[in-house]
């Protein structure tokens, strides 16, 4: 195929998402709110309700502006990219046909098809490290499936029913517990999260978007759906665990993308901190269920919905902005970045403005969510006289560390990535337009949120009934108030002068862009303090040489490892792989009278199986 | 004319910031038996620093050009949320904890970028440091933040102290049994130690000196001149005033109405000044401390924070 025909077919073949998407508001519209599609002689039904509308309508939002973005990018895709760009138009379908299924039997089907268009997707550049990340992946995520699944089976073993309208209520909590579990895989709640900073970085990067985006979403729809429709009673255990594992995914997440150098996998990180954000919320509401304090349970409901919003907004509009960064620089090493704000001011904006947002400062979207998840347990502190209260008091100091982690990672990546002078990576290209209106809608529409979410919140509550306390926070005034002290600062200092200069270096004449911060030296204190939680591995090499202050090379390379990857997954794989290898040597001797014994042995236990199921004699 | 009597309130403690700032300078020089400088230098140096022409690195991005409005504004807005003498301050309704506690962060989000934002390699340091030291004066202060509002059952900031001030007249005047001295006691306690910490004091950074092994703060703002230093350290001074300002405002809490508007205000003169001398004291008196020994100090703090916040839920 001439050089040419494939960039026409390229050409053609970038609409796809768009087209999907577009599709996909189109039948938000005018599809009825419930309708049977029948494929042969089974009929899929489905069913928008309201956290089908919530979750659908966020899907369609984020996948319209990654299409948009995809436009761009398209030309930056490895491997085929005309099926590259299919699969994400069926993944995207596919996510949508999930979130709005109302039958087991179509849930299951499309969330297998998601799992495995995505898989298709992470491994697309056909690289070994990416083929060795969707190996884990696909692992990782049949693995939930099989507990969903399971879940599901129980499920209509105990209605005889496919539909989600005869499950409401019927969940015992072993049942929600193997869901739950199943779901939180997906989600990459610690410790089941180890495919995901594998997988979200190897994908092209508006994949990742989706990804982060919106698939992690359909996770956490799932464990809402169980967890507030068909769960029969709401047992303090259940909050107990989400509430732990909340903890563990938000600490861990933060920790780790604080250190990670490289532009997509601490995004990938971030996903971690956020999904435990979310788990955590759902344990408070699950919790005020259980004591029957509506209030807790309605503000941590408002905080579930709005910091879903916020995160797939921010971390896709995120996810493309790194996409960018790598397609200019070819490089994914933060460390051999620098000064990109220079050479792309304006993704430089979007991505500062982004990264503020995304640590939750004020006045930002995510501030608003954090707020609600801090008024939840503020509201959780004051049932006085419950022993259960000062798990709370662990959870308070875990957000708020994590806060600070947050803060510390954006303020990296910006500083390291973008500003102060390149430290080696060539810059090739510039973003292109459509690429850049893909990451300003998202951050807009953030932007927007944060300072005036009433709107949001409205719709929010005709779509989900909701009661949201009393906030103490009102954005609008202090914008104001700001407003009026600028105009009095401008005013007080509207004489000075700007003369630019270099900047000071000690008097040395030497320009060393490799004396600047790097992720390394800016997280080293942190790093330092909070050491057992990483499994690190340094090695520093020089020349032997005699002038021992005098060197002219030394390397100096320091590896962050994944404790709970070094510590369980890795001694279980050896463990398991020993178990199957003595196995192996008992069963396979290589004796073909032994197979053929097995085959008759199997289809006996086949017959003795149907008949004790059925009762009949063969 | 409440708005209007809350606004000359937060004007009052913007304009006497740097005052505070000044004192303990001129305690401390004096305590090392220097003659010191005059009260009002500090306001000197600021008009100084206006009227002086801003030098930028050539490295520079918009961020050294926005970070220092960033950095002064939030600490000029948290002036008009907290209830300093009158019960009254125009954003008195916004002042929930967690939004003052990210108000008092935003600072150092952009103060920390405009740091690396020089390329050179003090900046990284600087950053690197405040973090470090952020991170763990942080939870201390969200969970010290809670155990007020626990307590008194306020949902914000405004009502707290309100509501203190409150229990502490009705134990003057009638000897109400409702009243917790170990609560604010601890608390005053750990937000000393924060106060210190967040503010570059003595035993965490020293702010005077311009040496790359021990500056945390000034390793931030080295690149800083004219109007951008002029609102970096205008602002150190409002967040050094906010701290102490939360402080007197446990330590004998009393909080007028209109009429005894003037009361109240000369009350929150003596504590600021009593908590200044106590700064002063507090940092001539200690060495500064290695980097790494600060967790200890700051745990410190943390379990402090811990038990206020546990007694209040018992309480």
């Amino acid at each position: 195929m001439s050089e040419g025909s494939s960039s026409r077919i390229l050409n053609v073949y970038k609409y796809i998402p768009f087209t999907v998407s577009s599709l996909i508001v189109l039948s938000l519209f005018l599809l009825p709110r419930e309708f049977v599609l029948q494929l042969g002689f089974f009929g899929a039904h489905f069913k928008l309700d309201a956290l089908s509308t919530f979750f659908s309508s966020l899907l369609v939002f984020v996948s319209l502006y990654v299409s948009v973005y995809t436009l761009g990018y398209a030309k930056e895709l490895k491997g085929k990219p005309p099926v590259l760009l299919s699969l994400t138009g069926l993944f995207i379908l596919s996510m949508f046909f999930t979130l709005i299924s109302n039958d087991l039997v179509s849930f299951l089907f499309f969330w297998e098809i998601m799992s495995l268009s995505s898989f298709y997707l992470v491994i697309s550049d056909e690289k070994k490290e990416s083929s060795r990340a969707g190996f884990i992946y696909f692992l990782m995520t049949h693995l939930g499936t099989a507990l969903i699944m399971l879940s599901f089976i129980l499920l209509y073993l105990k209605t005889s029913s496919v539909s989600f309208d005869s499950f409401r209520g019927s969940a015992d909590s072993y049942i929600l517990l193997l869901a739950l579990l199943g779901f939180s895989i997906k989600a990459g709640v610690v410790p089941f999260h180890v495919w995901l900073p594998y997988a979200h970085p190897v994908a092209p990067s508006n994949v990742s978007a989706l990804m982060s985006g919106v698939m992690l979403n359909t996770a956490i729809y799932g464990m809402m759906r169980f967890l507030f429709e068909f769960s029969s009673s709401n047992s303090p255990l259940i909050s107990l665990l989400l509430i732990l594992f909340g903890c563990l995914s938000l600490v861990y997440g933060a920790i780790y993308s604080l250190t990670e150098s490289s532009v997509k996998k601490f995004l990938a990180y971030s996903s971690i901190e956020n999904m435990g954000l979310l788990v955590m919320g759902m344990g408070l509401a699950n919790f005020g269920l259980h004591k029957g304090v509506l209030p807790i349970y309605s503000t941590a409901k408002a905080f579930l919905l709005l910091h879903t919003l916020n995160h797939s907004l921010l971390k896709s509009s995120l996810f493309m902005g790194a996409g960018v960064v790598v397609k200019m620089t070819h490089e994914y090493d933060m460390n051999r970045l620098g000064g990109l704000s220079k050479s792309s001011p304006m993704l430089f904006y979007l991505m500062l403005t982004s990264s503020l947002f995304m640590s939750a400062l004020p006045p930002s979207n995510m501030f608003f969510s954090e707020l609600l998840l801090y008024k939840t347990l503020l509201l959780s502190l004051n049932i006085k006289g419950d022993s259960t209260a000062y798990m709370f008091v662990l959870m308070l100091t875990l957000l708020a560390l994590s806060g600070v982690f947050v803060g510390a990672t954006f303020v990296k990546f910006i500083g390291v990535a973008f500003l102060g002078k390149p430290r080696g990576a060539k810059v090739s290209s510039k973003p292109s337009l459509t690429e850049l209106v893909g990451i300003g809608v998202p951050v807009l529409s953030s932007l927007l949120l944060g300072l005036y979410p009433y709107p949001v919140f409205s719709l929010l509550s005709s779509v989900y009934p909701l009661e949201i306390a009393e906030l103490n926070y009102v954005p609008i005034n202090i914008l104001l108030l700001s407003l009026v002290l600028l105009l009095i600062l401008a005013f007080i200092t509207r004489r000075s002068k700007v003369r630019m200069y270099e900047t000071w270096v000690c008097g040395l004449d030497e320009e060393n862009p490799s004396a600047q911060a790097t992720t390394l030296s800016q997280t080293y204190s942190i790093r330092r303090l909070f050491s057992m939680f990483y499994s690190t591995v340094s090695e520093i090499n020089f020349d032997a040489e005699i002038k021992k202050y005098f060197r002219s090379s030394i390397l100096y390379k320091e590896e962050i490892k994944d404790v709970f990857e070094e510590k369980i997954y890795r001694k279980l794989t050896a463990y398991i792989l020993d178990i199957s290898d003595h196995v192996r040597r008992f069963l396979q001797t290589g004796n073909i009278n032994l197979y053929i014994s097995y085959i008759f042995l199997t289809l006996l236990l086949c017959f003795i199986v149907y008949a004790i199921l059925t009762g009949e004699k063969p | 004319m409440s708005l209007l009597l809350g606004i000359i309130q937060a004007l009052v403690v913007i304009m006497l910031a740097p005052f505070f700032a000044g004192l303990i300078h001129k305690v401390k020089q004096r305590i090392r038996g220097q003659k010191g400088i005059s009260l009002f230098q500090f306001y000197r140096n600021l008009y100084k620093l206006i009227k002086k022409e801003v030098v930028l690195s050539k490295e520079a991005s918009i961020v050294s050009s926005i970070a220092p409005y960033f950095y002064f504004l939030p600490h000029a807005i948290l002036c008009f949320m907290l209830p300093f003498f009158y019960k009254n301050p125009p954003l008195g309704n916004s002042s929930n904890p967690v939004v003052i506690l990210y108000l008092l962060s935003l600072p150092v989000f952009f103060m920390t970028l405009y740091a690396l934002d020089q390329a050179s390699s003090f900046g990284g340091l600087g950053s690197s440091r405040e973090w470090f030291i952020s991170s763990l004066s942080e939870p201390s202060a969200v969970l010290l933040f809670f155990s007020l509002c626990v307590y008194t059952g306020e949902p914000n900031l405004k009502g707290v102290f309100l509501k203190l001030s409150d229990e502490l007249r009705s134990l003057l005047s009638e000897g109400s049994d409702h009243f917790s001295i170990s609560i604010p006691f601890l608390i005053l306690f750990a937000l000393l130690v924060l106060a210190l910490a967040e503010n570059a004091r003595i035993p965490f950074d020293n702010p005077e000196t311009h040496l790359e092994l021990t500056m945390v703060h000034e390793a931030n703002i080295l690149e800083a001149s004219g109007k951008h230093l002029f609102l970096f350290e205008y602002g150190s001074y409002l967040r050094l005033t906010l701290f102490l300002s939360l402080m007197s405002m446990l330590l004998f809490p009393f909080i007028g109405d209109a009429t005894l508007y003037p009361l109240a205000f000369a009350l929150y003169l003596i504590k600021m000044l009593f908590l200044c001398l106590v700064v002063a004291f507090v940092e001539s008196f200690n060495a500064k401390l290695r980097l790494f020994r600060v967790p200890n100090i700051l745990s410190f703090a943390f379990v402090l924070s811990l038990l206020a916040l546990v007694l209040s839920m018992e309480a």
